[in-house]
């Protein structure tokens, strides 16, 4: 299972929004740091195939994913960054259909849908409309749906936004535990999410990939005028000297 | 003032009020055209100028002699129809008799002397409008006998123990009709022109009332909006916004009763009289008009108007606060259109189907519908059982408004006031949670292609619109009959020959002829020449085109599918256009409102399978839209045929003479039907492609009716331009089929046109969809 992303470039007019991204993943968590617009969701949005790319290639076990299309898909869980939902439909509903088009089907379908319900603890509110959802809720049901058909590829954009602390270790533990077969990407503002959890953290500025390694490898690497004069270096600080203005 | 203002300047409400009133004024206009055809209100207005010719020469008669008057009139106009078609050329001396028995209608001569089409038409309103003149002034000549009538049953009644002991219910309204009824026994009926007022008030019960219950509707729902917004408990924390805004609302909502009152009834009346005339008439007794023979208020039409208009506005006011009550309470604004509709439901019914002699009747007038149908609190006289006690249903509405408005007026105002936004029980959420649950069983189970139609008929709630769409395809009509039938004699030669051209047919016209022979009928003799001369014109043509030839009644064809009824074929199927892209417009804009298209193309069957389950949900809506037109059209189509003819070879109707298939009549309408079908799927799914543009829902209605069926509506209602960019004449079919009948194989090209467009529209959509790379950008990243 490898996800190879070779030479990627995508440009919005004269704005390159990711310039030459090459990169393979392997099961693992990848946590993806950077400011707005450095090209997290467009990359995010590249591998699902929602953004045309104006050169390079993904392929996935050596084939190029627009070859592979539905197949690659099949493989593909992804959470946006927005909370686009139907807000008509239940928590059951939406991941019903979700799952549905994800090719799931009959008693297959309704354990996965009670699986990830439980998982993502909205078993109390499955009969609800998402509509009437707080933030953190409607963050949930579209992590279920990502969970549902056995991904390969977890594509997380912001996955933690909007949860309380408690909901967030029990997602970060979740995730973690998937990480053995799964390649999982994840983009989070929160960096304590990332490096807890994050096998290897990708450190983007201005669509460029500028340091790609272990947390603690990032940790090490800060010079020694980025090093805290109390207490021990973090993540944060990595974020501030190689993202920072 | 600021509350008036968001209520009414409000984009889409405002938008959604002028197509409202947009389409009062068009339905309006097609409802008195009705009789006539589809765009010619000219017809109808030059049939309103005779008979209010008519009106003023008979208007100091006396009532009976109006009657023998209007009598003599149609037998004037049917001769000379007879004379002039060919029927009966006895019936004038010379041209100029004839011509001077009609004198007086210059129209009429005009248009018999420039060519027979334009007469026929003319001649069948103004023969349909002298047939209501008629039966009014029969109605009149016989109003003071009924009036007595009444009383004299009831004293009759009233001494036979068979209506019930002294003290009964029906004893005592025996009484009360009489008493009731003998306030106007004085009145003087008069003949005046009533034309406007009836046919504004058959419009008024059917869609004028709706259309004012709808503009309630939409402003009880505006009062609601800071709950669906979220925005409840900021305006609650406001100064003026709990009990002053709840007074603020009260005036609002009168104000919209009085300018619903002003757009969905008045605006009809006023371009009735501009119509239909009779502006001198409105002083006269209110029994003077048929429709209100049986109300007993001796006043006179515009003192019944100035009433009927204060207690219209009145009626809204109070169907606006029951709603405005009723929603209020509501703890979750989710359920505000569901305990609307269910609310509403509830009430039609008990006002429809609940028999007026239940003993639960006062449910039925007790009823918000009451409230809509305000003008049957005058038109019907009906006493109901309350206690043993009869009371009039208007009666009970009047007071309905005096007590039960001030009480939820007040009621209103302090659920405005108290009604808290946090912590109120549930009860609504908790009593939808077992249904929840069991539909979520139900749609855990549900196909792909069942999710697309589940979303849009439930979600969307696109059922009431295809509801609505059934509903109005019941409504349109679709005979055209033009003119009179011919002469009598030769039709019922030709029923008798109906079938196969053969050896019987000659021998029949034979044996006819004998008869007449022998009888010495010159007549009869003239009419058998027509009808041989009918049968060889068949047998020739049959011959030179290798076919059967057979006597079929053509006039069903004509007035349903022929060139007769070209105008309502056009209007017809313009309304399905324009219902059909109103239905299929948002299943993808859905989506896009949704913000969910990126997370659908990252699911497997999110791309291509989508969009076939969609196109298939667009061909179905479709679908139905064609078997509810389909279905009422051969209903009353049927009526007129003959199924044997369905048999006959097509050829033998003069309009398809050279048609390039050899197939029977039956075949013939399966081919009609069958493009028919196909045409309304391809517009289906261009409106699905225009909707896919669209960023919400609404904005996708908006757009497919403007793209597609306002061409389509234009066309229908004459303007010829639109038919070349509107796909109304391919969806009808029926123009292109004669096209094709006479010969010119280019009447092919627009289905070929439309069927590409279609076609062009899907694979551009395709494209788009599949491969989202240029459009949804603000979607994607």
């Amino acid at each position: 299972m490898k996800l190879e992303l070779e030479h990627v470039t995508k440009k919005y007019g004269d704005t390159a929004a990711l310039r030459d991204f090459t990169l393979t993943f392997e099961p693992g968590i990848y946590g993806i740091l950077g400011a707005n617009g450095a090209g997290k969701s467009t990359l995010m949005s590249l591998i699902t195939d929602n953004v045309k790319r104006d050169g390079g290639s993904i392929l996935y076990d050596g084939e190029d994913i627009l070859d592979l299309g539905d197949r690659f898909r099949s493989v593909l869980g992804y959470m946006p960054q927005q909370q686009g939902v139907y807000e008509q439909m239940t928590a059951e509903s939406f991941l019903s259909y979700m799952g549905r088009l994800k090719g799931l089907r009959g008693r297959e379908l309704r354990q996965q849908v009670g699986e990830v319900l439980e998982l993502t603890n909205l078993l109390d509110a499955r009969h609800k409309k998402v509509g009437s959802f707080s933030g953190g809720m409607r963050q949930r049901v579209l992590l279920a749906q990502a969970l549902m058909g056995e991904p390969e590829v977890l594509l997380l954009d912001e996955p933690t936004a909007g949860l309380d602390p408690r909901e967030r270790v029990r997602i970060r533990t979740f995730i973690k535990e998937l990480s053995e077969d799964m390649i999982v990407l994840l983009t989070t503002h929160i960096v304590t999410d990332i490096e807890s959890i994050a096998d290897k953290v990708l450190l983007m500025k201005k669509g460029e990939l500028v340091r790609v390694d272990t947390p603690q490898a990032l940790i090490a690497s800060l010079p020694a005028d980025w090093r805290p004069v109390m207490g021990t270096p973090s993540l944060e600080d990595v974020y501030l000297c190689f993202l920072g203005d | 003032m600021r509350e008036l203002k968001r209520v009414f300047l409000d984009r889409r409400r405002l938008g959604t009020l002028c197509v409202c009133f947009i389409l009062c004024i068009g339905l309006f206009a097609l409802s008195i055209s009705d009789s006539v055809g589809p765009g010619e209100l000219k017809r109808a207005r030059e049939a309103n100028r005779y008979i209010s010719y008519l009106v003023d020469l008979w208007r100091d008669e006396p009532l009976d002699r109006a009657a023998e008057l209007a009598q003599a009139e149609e037998e004037t106009l049917y001769s000379f129809y007879r004379w002039y078609a060919g029927y009966d050329e006895t019936a004038f001396a010379s041209e100029e008799e004839a011509y001077a028995s009609i004198a007086h209608i210059p129209e009429l001569v005009k248009a018999a002397r420039s060519g027979r089409e334009g007469f026929y038409a003319l001649d069948s309103a103004l023969s349909l409008a002298l047939g209501d003149l008629r039966s009014e002034i029969e109605y009149l000549a016989g109003y003071r006998e009924y009036l007595k009538g009444i009383q004299s049953r009831a004293q009759i009644q009233s001494q036979t123990s068979l209506f019930g002991k002294a003290g009964s219910f029906s004893r005592r309204n025996l009484q009360k009709t009489a008493e009731d009824f003998a306030g106007i026994l004085g009145v003087q009926v008069e003949l005046g022109s009533s034309a406007a007022i009836t046919k504004w008030l058959n419009f008024e019960s059917e869609t004028g009332d709706y259309l004012h219950l709808l503009a309630i509707i939409i402003i009880v729902m505006a009062f609601l909006e800071e709950r669906r917004r979220g925005l409840w408990s900021l305006v609650r924390s406001l100064r003026g916004g709990r009990a002053w805004l709840g007074l603020t609302r009260l005036g609002v909502l009168f104000f919209g009763s009085v300018l619903a009152m002003a757009l969905f009834t008045l605006s009809p009346l006023l371009l009735s009289l501009a119509i239909h005339g009779g502006w001198g008439d409105l002083s006269r007794p209110l029994q003077s008009i048929p429709a209100f023979g049986t109300c007993p208020v001796p006043i006179s039409f515009d003192e019944w108007l100035v009433r009927f208009l204060l207690l219209k506005v009145l009626a809204g006011v109070l169907m606006g606060l029951l709603l405005w009550c009723l929603l209020g309470s509501l703890g979750n604004a989710q359920f505000s259109v569901s305990v609307l509709g269910a609310a509403l439901a509830v009430e039609f019914v008990l006002y429809e189907f609940l028999p007026v002699q239940s003993i639960f009747n006062v449910l039925k007038y007790f009823n918000i519908f009451s409230y809509v149908h305000t003008s049957a609190l005058y038109t019907e006289y009906l006493n109901v059982d309350l206690f043993g006690f009869p009371a009039g249903i208007r009666g009970i509405a009047v007071t309905g408004i005096a007590v039960l408005g001030t009480a939820l007026a007040v009621a209103a105002v302090l659920t405005q006031a108290r009604k808290k936004p946090e912590g109120s029980r549930d009860l609504l959420g908790r009593a939808a949670a077992p249904a929840e649950k069991a539909l979520d069983g139900l749609r855990s189970r549900l196909t792909l292609f069942g999710w697309e139609g589940w979303k849009h008929l439930v979600f969307q709630y696109g059922i009431l619109l295809l509801a609505l769409a059934v509903f109005a395809a019941g409504k349109l009509s679709f005979i055209q009959a033009k003119g009179r039938g011919p002469d009598p004699m030769y039709l019922a030669y030709m029923e008798e020959l109906r079938g196969p051209v053969d050896a019987h047919t000659d021998g029949y016209i034979a044996r006819a002829r004998e008869s007449a022979e022998r009888n010495g009928s010159a007549d009869l003799l003239f009419t058998l020449d027509k009808v041989e001369a009918r049968i060889n014109e068949l047998r020739d043509r049959a011959r030179k085109g290798g076919y059967e030839p057979w006597v079929v009644d053509s006039e069903p064809y004509d007035w349903v599918y022929g060139q007769d009824s070209v105008e309502r074929q056009r209007l017809n199927y313009a309304v399905a256009v324009l219902l059909v892209s109103v239905l299929a417009a948002p299943l993808w804009a859905y989506e896009r409102q949704s913000g969910v298209p990126a997370l659908l193309r990252s699911t497997p069957k999110g791309r291509g399978a989508l969009l076939r389950r969609k196109a298939l949900t667009a061909a179905s809506l479709a679908l139905v839209i064609w078997g509810a037109m389909t279905f009422f059209e051969l209903k009353k189509g049927f009526l007129l045929m003959e199924p044997q003819g369905l048999s006959a070879p097509v050829r033998n109707l003069d309009a398809l003479a050279s048609f390039p298939l050899n197939v029977t009549c039956g075949q013939y309408l399966a081919i009609l039907y069958g493009l028919r079908l196909i045409m309304l799927i391809c517009v289906a799914e261009a409106a699905m492609c225009v909707g896919y543009l669209c960023p919400t829902a609404r904005t996708s209605y908006v757009a497919a009716a403007a793209v597609l069926g306002l061409p389509a509506l234009l066309t229908a209602l004459g303007a010829e331009l639109f038919k070349w960019v509107s796909p109304v004449i391919p969806v009808a079919s029926a123009e292109l089929l004669w096209g094709l009948g006479s010969g010119r194989l280019l009447y092919a090209l627009p289905w070929l046109v439309y069927l590409a467009a279609a076609s062009a529209a899907l694979f551009l959509l395709r494209r788009r969809w599949t491969h989202p790379y240029a459009p949804h950008r603000s979607h994607a990243v």
